[in-house]
């Protein structure tokens, strides 16, 4: 299984974004690059979870 | 991702050959060295074949010729021939990928040797720890490969060197640019904003059906809730009129009662009788009402749809009487029975004969039916209440009358009592008695306030009542409503961090874009500078956002059409080093005949300078005594972990080659 491009990861790392923001584009990036090795990938359900999961993270956050 | 091994089989002129590559870092350097037409090319063009069924470069001598060993094929004796191209790969994680593509050929007529084709002709096998998956044949193998070495940037690690300034012709910047955009993998970046994009669009629509009322309604309750406390202050008031009305009655009445005259305190007495029956006739009154409202309520939906409900029981009975609905059954029953092999009468269903047979058919068409059995038993269900709902309502009519007949009997007993007690009013304000008939006037006065006041307070709690329906409602629809709001702030939130996604990957990406032109270029014209033997002849080397090139002379003036075939090379050269060290795609490189048209010199130089923008890369030199002279070797001896020689056979039908390890 081949991995993201280092150097998209460093640049991401190295950008001024919020971390969650970071964290959500690998693991979209991760996602793409996984389902870029199936035949008919469904793309939705994965991308609502990641988006999801990062909204609940804020609230708890807030909620601290 | 390196190259452990390549085997080939009756590939073009390698009958059976395997190359293992060195792998460990500096030493992951492999030299093949050959004549011409020894079979260097054929080496790379085995790979490309193996991964995915094209030659990179067929030499003229070979063009229209099928890959197979035709020397082997006409000295064998079978008729079925098999080529044979197998590779290893290692990947980063230290897991194996094996790709095998064969053919297989016959003999034909006239020489002709045409392919037998196969859906197995290639595989692939990946090791997960110390599992081995697979194989995987035809187009899934394909797109396992695909995804480690896509196609569109093969050429790009595979390079033939004599066609090597065929990528700096004009106009090549596009594709250079998607080349490394894909090399890059900035292609996932437009993958994640398409579908980011297509998620935002679906919160978006979503959020469009919940624009919320809520402060509407919010406000609605408000101005209810605070007309109730107006409404309440009102009835507080009324209800303090009402309570000194009537105390000023029972004033006057207590002043009639205790009067000295014995004929009016005995009208008192009997106001005061006759008041109480005529409560209590009230008190009947409304309890009447109430039972006939009860009754009403209970039995007018029934009435109502009483014609509709007749008919529906006449249908089902009707139905039932001409055997029309299914016998009720379980199908688990049926199905039990045919298992068994046992007709509900129990005898055998199991047997050949035309009686056994027709049994099994029935009770076939039993378990077909089943379903609708289990319908009859709702119908069934149905008219049996029915029937009691009929029965409900069949003393109704009867109900109602007497009710009626009572409520006009004890109407008209008030009444009576009524009209007795306003006689008695009548009397004691027309007494000669002149306090007498004041109080008997005033009296009246204040009995009239109180009923009149008694209406306003009804008036008032009916308007109370539909206040509170009001609100109880507005709140229900308001609670609705705050759960729609709670909905639709939490998919703007959601939409809010697509477009927080989208702009990030935007910029990600812009920023990559930038940074590996700029790097390319810079590492283009660092080395292109370093190994051209000309110096100070060109500035260096500029890359263009659409990815054309450009290399300025000192002069000023254009120089990529002016340069010659070698410093085209080594512009190639040089370009090619810096795309690979910049992309961080994790594919080995294998050169064919790097230095084919540069001379000893510069030859060396590149020989010293190109290892360092290679870095960590496996790559593999295919070259000719010539390209790798003493000088060559000496400057790449750091980083050469093998060095093959590829030994020429001559055949009479054609030659065969062998690959010796010297070191």
């Amino acid at each position: 299984m081949s991995n993201v491009n280092r150097r998209i990861i460093e640049t991401i790392e190295e950008s001024d974004f919020p971390k969650d923001i970071k964290n959500m584009l690998k693991t979209l990036l991760n996602i793409e690059l996984r389902n870029s090795q199936f035949k008919n990938p469904l793309y939705g359900k994965d991308y609502d979870r990641a988006v999801i999961e990062l909204a609940e993270a804020r609230h708890r956050r807030e909620s601290k | 991702m390196d190259i452990d091994y390549v085997s080939m089989k009756n590939f073009r002129q390698y009958l059976d050959v395997r190359i293992e590559f060195a792998r460990n870092p500096p030493k992951n350097f492999t030299i093949i060295q050959g004549v011409n037409g020894a079979g260097k090319t054929n080496l790379l063009n085995a790979i490309t074949w193996c991964l995915f069924g094209w030659e990179l470069h067929v030499d003229t001598k070979y063009k229209g010729l099928p890959i197979v060993n035709t020397t082997t094929l006409d000295e064998s004796g079978e008729d079925l021939f098999e080529v044979k191209v197998e590779i290893q790969f290692i990947e980063a994680d230290g897991n194996k990928m094996v790709v095998t593509r064969s053919n297989h050929y016959k003999k034909g007529k006239g020489g002709d040797v045409p392919e037998v084709p196969s859906p197995h002709s290639l595989a692939v096998m990946q090791q997960r720890g110390r599992e081995w998956i697979g194989p995987v044949y035809g187009d899934d193998a394909q797109y396992i490969i695909n995804n480690r070495v896509p196609p569109s940037i093969e050429e790009y690690f595979f390079f033939d060197g004599e066609r090597m300034d065929d990528y700096f012709k004009e106009n090549t910047g596009k594709d250079i640019k998607s080349a490394v955009f894909e090399i890059s993998q900035l292609d996932l970046f437009e993958k994640l904003i398409s579908h980011l994009s297509a998620r935002r669009a679906d919160f978006l629509k979503r959020a469009h059906g919940l624009g919320s009322k809520a402060e509407e309604l919010s406000e609605r309750v408000q101005i209810h809730t605070q007309s109730l406390e107006t409404d309440k202050e009102i009835l507080e008031e009324l209800q303090l009129k009402k309570s000194e009305a009537e105390r000023l009655e029972r004033e006057c009445s207590e002043k009639l009662k205790n009067s000295s005259l014995e004929h009016i305190q005995q009208l008192e007495d009997q106001r005061s009788t006759l008041s109480i029956e005529i409560s209590d006739l009230e008190g009947q009154i409304a309890e009447i009402e109430e039972d006939r409202l009860k009754l009403l309520h209970k039995s007018m939906p029934i009435i109502l749809s009483y014609d509709a409900l007749a008919k529906t029981k006449n249908l089902i009975d009707g139905r039932r009487e001409a055997g029309l609905i299914p016998p009720l059954y379980q199908r688990i029953f049926i199905e039990n029975l045919l298992r068994k092999g046992k007709c509900i009468c129990a005898s055998d269903i199991t047997g050949k004969d035309e009686y056994s047979a027709s049994r099994r058919k029935k009770v076939e068409t039993f378990l077909e039916g089943s379903e609708l059995s289990e319908k009859s038993n709702e119908l069934i269900e149905s008219n049996t209440l029915i029937r009691k709902m009929m029965e409900e309502v069949a003393g109704f009519r009867e109900e109602i009358v007497e009710l009626d007949k009572k409520l006009k009997r004890v109407q008209e007993a008030k009444e009576e009592k009524e009209k007795v007690l306003g006689k008695i009013d009548q009397e004691i304000k027309q007494s000669n008695v002149e306090n007498i008939k004041l109080w008997g006037q005033e009296r009246e006065k204040y009995s009239r306030e109180k009923e009149r006041l008694i209406g306003e307070i009804a008036k008032q709690k009916n308007q109370m009542e539909r206040r509170h329906n009001i609100i109880r409602a507005t709140n229900s629809e308001l609670n609705q409503e705050l759960r729609k709001e709670a909905k639709h702030k939490s998919l703007l939130e959601l939409l809010a961090i697509c477009d927080e996604g989208i702009k990030s990957a935007q910029e990600v990406r812009d920023t990559i874009m930038r940074k590996v032109k700029e790097e390319i270029e810079k590492k283009t014209s660092e080395q292109f500078l370093a190994l051209i033997w000309k110096k100070d002849t060109y500035k260096g080397v500029c890359i263009y956002d659409d990815y054309n090139i450009s290399v300025p002379h000192v002069s000023g003036r254009e120089g990529l059409g002016t340069l010659s075939a070698g410093e085209r090379q080594v512009c190639a050269l040089s370009f090619m080093a810096a795309l690979n060290s910049v992309s961080g795609f994790e594919v080995p490189i294998i050169v064919d005949t790097p230095l084919a048209r540069i001379s000893s010199e510069p030859s060396r130089n590149i020989a010293k300078n190109l290892p360092n923008y290679l870095q960590n890369k496996q790559v593999t030199l295919l070259v000719t005594e010539k390209e790798y002279t003493p000088e060559v070797a000496k400057e790449l001896s750091e980083r050469v972990g093998k060095t093959y020689v590829i030994d020429v056979i001559e055949k009479e039908r054609g030659n065969l080659a062998e690959v010796r390890l010297i070191e």
